[in-house]
């Protein structure tokens, strides 16, 4: 979140103030100046100890995956024919797969694979979610909100598993599909708590007070509605990224996700399978990572809803 | 206090009926009622918790939520916004009509500074830099007696006392220059010391602006400080407007006889129990078909059940609306005769 203090040296009163209404000003309780800009990154870290070390845990995924071209020791895709199904050693540490291709490099690009879904699914999915939301909560009770929750209720009536599939099935394996389905997955859960926090917030005098000054409803929704529905929304990202690498990862697994040869968590998976009882690195790799980064993001999102709530602090 | 009778009004609200969906069915909450403001003085508006005084305001500017204005006009400067298109309504809040809400805890939005806050309207309506309105809100927060302004400015809400809060919102309503300053109920969530001084604040800056200023209050003590004239309203409509000082020393409806009966006393005996009105304001579903006050009126008769019309008084050359037809000199009873003899 972006702090809007601007910094500006202290200027004299300006003459303007009239002197008989600074006579009335009779100070109301002294009140401390304005705290300096907020250190909440410092604050996170001592608050919520678990969940920095899930936040670090992200980085060095974020890390590794934006820097997989120079950190992986061989390309991902290039065949060894005279390393197939090799065990883990100081050459392949993670072993090599059934076309000799090395593990550790591919659970790298891996990475780049499922996380630049995961973001991008949030974006989009959050993005259509929290404006139907905002727009259903502040027109709460009206036909527009009525007709918005039951699109919503159909689409969570459907299974996830089921619905990722026939949208996959509909357009075909590839990553801009499954990114689209994943999507789609999202818009419900980000639209109902977008919703509820505009219900509440519509309510509040500070938005009234907006409409008594002139503020049109468009301009409501973005200054007063959004920001105002960040925190609960954050702690949202965080826990559907989860639901979103475990998703796309069992969309490849089933082979309707990201095709190969791309590299993928949940394609690896897929391939390794066969070979679990002869070579089981090649899947215990990336279902490892994926299930760290899967409760990573987790406990992240508990660590963030912990923090952002204010009933949890003084 | 000079009243200023002789211009042109600036608001006039003619027959105004305010109705509410209530899950299914719609109830009026406000019924007939007329209303005028006159440019540079007080009105104070008067009544029960219910009685339609904040929709009555609220409706000025159609900020009514699932309400809806059913009948009657609403005039401002000559112009009828009943009907007016959203963007001519926005170009009015804020601009020529600004409000000041109740509870000034809530009326500021937590995440954003109150030099923010009181930039908005600048920068809606005059289109101002954020330069521009930022040295604005300094001056404003100055004019109403915030220390230290050109700091306060970066403050957040959290960190103002109420009072310095209920500031913050006048001057946010006073930013574009207003012509009418809607306050309802200003003073209700702050203590009595801060509440004069807010109350103070607000006539030194009617005198400076020369805004209107329409004041929603069931306090009679700020009547009689502040108020040029009083409408009190009672369920839904106006029960007795008139010149403020006339209508608290020689009330003429019996409600507002009763409800200046009810104000405890230095003299109020201690050991009594508290004069009140008895009963309670009949529910909207089931208002009587005549006079409202029907049901705790202590001289109700049977000509009471018929609806009431608006008398017209002359008292003293000073006009005297009282909803009763008690006080129309052509039925005068003892009741109302005692009470215009004290006039005389």
């Amino acid at each position: 979140m972006t702090d809007q203090r601007i910094d500006s040296p202290t200027g004299p009163v300006p003459a303007g103030a009239t002197a008989a209404a600074v006579a009335t000003a009779q100070t109301v309780g002294g009140v401390a100046p304005p705290l300096p800009p907020k250190r909440r990154l410092g604050r996170f870290i001592k608050e919520q100890p678990i969940g920095m070390v899930a936040l670090s845990l992200i980085a060095l995924f974020v890390i590794v995956a934006a820097l997989a071209p120079w950190l992986a020791p061989y390309d991902p895709l290039a065949q060894d024919r005279t390393a197939i199904q090799q065990a883990p050693s100081a050459a392949h540490l993670f072993g090599t797969d059934d076309l000799g291709r090395d593990v550790l490099s591919r659970t790298m690009y891996g990475a780049r694979t499922s996380l630049s879904i995961g973001v991008c699914t949030l974006i989009i999915g959050g993005l259509i979610g929290v404006l139907f939301g905002i727009v259903s909560g502040y027109f709460g009770g009206s036909w527009v909100d009525s007709t918005i929750q039951r699109f919503m209720d159909a689409l969570m009536a459907v299974p996830a598993i089921v619905l990722l599939l026939f949208i996959a099935a509909l357009l075909g394996p590839s990553i801009r599909n499954t990114i689209i389905a994943l999507s789609i997955l999202l818009v419900p859960s980000f639209n109902r708590v977008a919703r509820g926090e505009m219900l509440r917030i519509r309510a509040e005098t500070y938005v009234e007070a907006a409409r008594a000054v002139g503020c049109s409803t468009p301009r409501i929704l973005m200054r007063y509605g959004l920001p105002n529905l960040m925190a609960p929304l954050f702690v949202l990202a965080s826990l559907n990224f989860a639901i979103v690498l475990i998703a796309e990862s069992s969309l490849s697994f089933l082979g309707i996700g990201t095709p190969p040869p791309t590299p993928s968590w949940g394609r690896m998976l897929s391939e390794g399978s066969q070979f679990l009882e002869i070579a089981p690195w090649i899947a215990f790799y990336p279902g490892l990572v994926l299930s760290i980064s899967v409760l990573a993001f987790n406990l992240l999102g508990d660590a963030l809803r912990d923090f952002l709530d204010p009933k949890q602090r003084r | 206090m000079t009243s200023r009778h002789d211009s042109a009004p600036l608001l006039v609200i003619d027959d105004l009926h305010v109705e509410f969906d209530t899950g299914g069915s719609t109830v009026e909450a406000v019924s007939g009622v007329d209303l005028e403001i006159r440019a540079g003085e007080t009105v104070a508006v008067v009544g029960e918790s219910g009685s339609g005084k904040s929709v009555t305001a609220m409706a000025v500017l159609q900020l009514l939520g699932n309400g809806r204005i059913s009948g009657g006009s609403v005039t401002w400067d000559g112009t009828d916004i009943t009907h007016a298109s959203n963007k001519k309504l926005r170009s009015i809040r804020g601009n020529d009509i600004a409000v000041v809400f109740q509870d000034p805890m809530t009326s500021l939005d937590p995440l954003y500074s109150i030099g923010n806050q009181l930039s908005e309207a600048l920068r809606l309506h005059q289109r101002m830099s954020r330069k521009q309105a930022r040295e604005r809100a300094i001056e404003l927060l100055g004019m109403v007696g915030i220390p230290d302004p050109a700091h306060k400015v970066d403050a957040y809400p959290h960190q103002l006392s109420g009072g310095q809060r209920q500031r913050v919102m006048i001057a946010g309503a006073l930013a574009c220059t207003p012509r009418l300053m809607i306050a309802d109920e200003p003073t209700t969530a702050l203590d009595v010391t801060v509440e004069a001084q807010v109350l103070n604040l607000m006539r030194d800056l009617q005198r400076e602006t020369g805004v209107a200023l329409m004041l929603i209050t069931h306090d009679m003590g700020v009547v009689g400080e502040m108020a040029d004239r009083v409408v009190v309203f009672y369920a839904g409509y106006v029960v007795e407007s008139g010149l403020a000082d006339d209508v608290l020393n020689h009330p003429q409806h019996p409600y507002t006889q009763a409800l200046l009966t009810a104000i405890p006393r230095r003299d109020t005996p201690r050991d009594e129990p508290m004069p009140a009105i008895p009963g309670t304001v009949p529910g909207l579903h089931e208002m009587p078909a005549g006079c409202r006050f029907i049901t705790r009126c202590p001289y109700a008769a049977e000509r009471c059940s018929e609806p009431q019309e608006i008398v017209r008084l002359e008292v003293a050359g000073k006009q005297r609306d009282v909803r009763c037809w008690r006080a129309d000199p052509a039925h005068r009873t003892s009741a109302t005769i005692e009470s215009e003899l004290e006039v005389l």
